[in-house]
């Protein structure tokens, strides 16, 4: 298929441009794609742009087909995509648009340690993180659950995992939804699902999966840092991972047994990947059960490997839990569909928000926002490749009135996996990285290859987008000194 | 036998399988002396089973195949060597599959979704996949492997999925053709 897409871009603002909907017959809305023309070029490469505009034939879309600047190519949805459907409306939930990997997210983490503390240590510790916690294609959770078990995190999430003993109430109130969604329903899963999910709480996966070790080097919002828990120099952790194979064949289930649903429904669609169903319908809601025990597990997990990660560095440092000071600033979630209160025309509605790719980013005064942010903004987590630096911002109210609460969630990628292998060949990219003070670990050195930071765009010119347009304001910047990947 | 016609996006161009006797340019006589990208790639003595297609987040193959059958056993041969080096893995159990679809394409996307599931949920490593029969829509195959072992078998990516976006199957006028992405 050719990669390149010609279509029409019309500049709105420096930071959006439009693809408007007579570009195709069938769009409901017009699609628009937060970029500055930095971004402009790289948007073209691929076809993202016409996922955008496939996006647009959802029933009862809302306002516009949107897309963060961190946008590429997905499948149904492009990576990087938002979009609101109102289920007053016959508006549809498309598991395409949560993705497979469904609730992939990130927690960020402060510590008391700083870079002093650390120098000379980065190594050892990545390797202490390597060999503790699971990593990498086929491994299994170094704490087991039984199946009656994962049956109870499945429906109640990060909750079950705290009173497991294995983290603090304080975690709940960090994590987005309180790390459980209100309504899964575990009889909408699929016995494959379980199986294939079975011993993988716990687990970090593979491909863009990551344990960083990052240090604060610069501070943009010296308030909000302070109500973070963070100051220059600082140590800080970042875990990005989601529902492994139970989310992934959940999502498979649903785009399979759902192909009828469009003709059922009358629904024409551009592309079989965009399969939906109407939110009030059967389909629909057993959809929505299900991709919700999904999310609860993906939270389980990042709260289970937060548990091993804070081990490690007690062991490590033989420190304290409470000398460590490993306390979670915020979990976020980029692959999910959430029905949530928005204003639309002047009236407050529940729409079902697809989030693809992108972090849900409410501003000050939000009441789902954590009351110790609330005077702030829900944090936003930005992590960029492993050779220069990630982001941490807070939402703002412009993202309520143009993206339905909604940022960017990483840099984006620039290279196809075959190309990042082919300009790795004849390099170390593990040396590249050691010679700049960063220590990286993974089972395959291919998987480093194809995630070198050459592979992604700069996180700072898409977070500089998400700032200048308001959606989110940067809190802080840190640079990676350690990772593990699977 | 009717084809199913990509919804999306359809091309009017036909799809040629290479010829053997195309030249192989310089960058990618090198590109295929490196081990980690030979794997990917079946240089292929008579008709090549598979080939790559680049994709900006995952990766994709298009597999060719005098019949049906030999089309969806290159499908799943691409999609094995995404997985792990068959060589690496002993063809010592022999599982059996029957799957079903509505269409070629979506007989193609349950297929290969099905030995991902084997493989993921039942910790399995296959070697060898020999497709016996395709006849509207229904396959029969048997898979050859062993327990998944990590201490032997050169596992390469976690396939999340496999999806029907740019999934087709087409005929020229000399093979069959198959393209299919899976998502990393």
């Amino acid at each position: 298929m050719a990669n390149e897409w010609n279509g029409p871009l019309e500049r709105m603002d420096p930071w959006r441009v439009r693809i408007p909907r007579e570009y195709k017959a069938g769009m409901r809305t017009d699609g628009i794609i937060f970029a500055d023309e930095r971004l402009v070029e790289s948007i073209r490469k691929d076809q993202a742009a016409e996922q955008v505009a496939n996006v647009a034939f959802l029933p009862g879309i809302q306002a516009a087909s949107m897309a963060m600047p961190d946008i590429h190519w997905g499948y149904g949805f492009p990576i990087g995509g938002v979009a609101a459907t109102d289920p007053a409306e016959g508006g549809v939930i498309s598991p395409g648009g949560v993705g497979y990997d469904i609730n992939c997210g990130v927690r960020a983490l402060r510590t008391n340690l700083d870079e002093k503390t650390v120098a000379g240590r980065v190594q050892a510790l990545v390797g202490a993180m390597f060999r503790d916690i699971p990593t990498g294609v086929g491994a299994t959770g170094a704490i087991r659950f039984t199946d009656a078990e994962e049956r109870h995190i499945v429906a109640e999430g990060c909750a079950w995992i705290v009173r497991r003993g294995l983290g603090r109430p304080e975690d709940l109130e960090h994590t987005e939804s309180g790390g459980c969604i209100e309504g899964a329903d575990p009889d909408a899963v699929s016995p494959r699902a379980y199986e294939r999910g079975r011993g993988q709480v716990g687990t970090l996966g593979s491909g863009n999966h990551f344990i960083e070790v990052q240090v604060v080097d610069e501070i943009y919002d010296a308030e909000a840092a302070s109500v973070f828990g963070l100051a220059a120099g600082g140590v800080t952790v970042m875990i990005h991972s989601g529902s492994r194979g139970f989310g992934y064949e959940i999502c498979d289930n649903y785009v399979h047994s759902l192909q009828g649903a469009p003709g059922k429904y009358g629904i024409e669609l551009p592309d079989r990947q965009l399969v939906c169903a109407p939110v009030n319908s059967n389909e629909g809601r057993r959809y929505l059960g299900a991709m919700r025990c999904a999310a609860n597990y993906a939270w389980a997990n990042r709260q289970v490997l937060m548990h091993l990660t804070r081990q490690v560095f007690e062991h490590f440092f033989k420190m304290s839990p409470r000398d460590l000071g490993m306390d979670l600033i915020y979990d976020v979630a980029h692959n999910i569909a959430k029905l949530e209160r928005h204003k639309v025309g002047g009236a407050e509605r529940t729409l079902c928000v697809h989030r693809k790719g992108a972090t849900r980013a409410f501003p000050p005064g939000h009441p789902e926002v954590p009351e110790v942010y609330r005077a702030i903004g829900q944090p936003v987590i930005i992590p960029g490749d492993m050779g220069r630096y990630s982001f941490l911002l807070v939402g703002q109210p412009r993202a309520m009135e143009e993206t339905f609460g909604s940022a960017c969630h990483g840099a984006g990628r620039l290279l196809s996996r075959t190309a990042a292998v082919r300009s790795a060949q004849g390099r170390s990219i593990r040396k590249e990285l050691e010679q700049k003070g960063i220590f990286a670990l993974s089972h395959d050195r291919r998987g480093l290859d194809e995630e070198q930071p050459a592979a992604y765009k700069d996180v700072a010119v898409v977070v500089d987008v998400v700032h200048g347009a308001g959606l989110a304001k940067k809190v802080c910047r840190m640079r990676p000194l350690g990772v593990i990947k699977g | 036998m009717g084809l199913t016609s990509p919804v999306y996006p359809p091309r009017a161009q036909e799809i040629k399988p290479r010829a053997r006797e195309r030249r192989v340019p310089e960058w990618n006589r090198r590109l295929l002396a490196s081990r980690a990208v030979r794997a990917l790639h079946c240089m292929g003595t008579m008709d090549k089973p598979f080939e790559i297609l680049e994709h900006t987040a995952d990766v994709g193959i298009r597999a060719f195949g005098r019949t049906l059958p030999e089309l969806y056993e290159n499908a799943a041969r691409g999609m094995l060597e995404v997985l792990l080096d068959p060589a690496s893995v002993r063809p010592v159990e022999e599982e059996t599959v029957v799957v079903t679809g509505t269409d070629a394409v979506d007989l193609l996307v349950v297929w290969l979704h099905e030995i991902l599931l084997r493989t993921d949920a039942r910790k399995r490593a296959f070697a060898q996949v020999r497709v016996s029969e395709v006849a509207e829509w229904r396959l029969v195959a048997t898979l050859s492997g062993e327990a998944l072992d990590r201490s032997r078998h050169e596992l390469r990516a976690e396939i999340k999925g496999v999806p029907y976006y740019g999934a087709r199957v087409a005929r020229t006028a000399s093979a069959w053709v198959a393209e299919v992405y899976f998502d990393i």
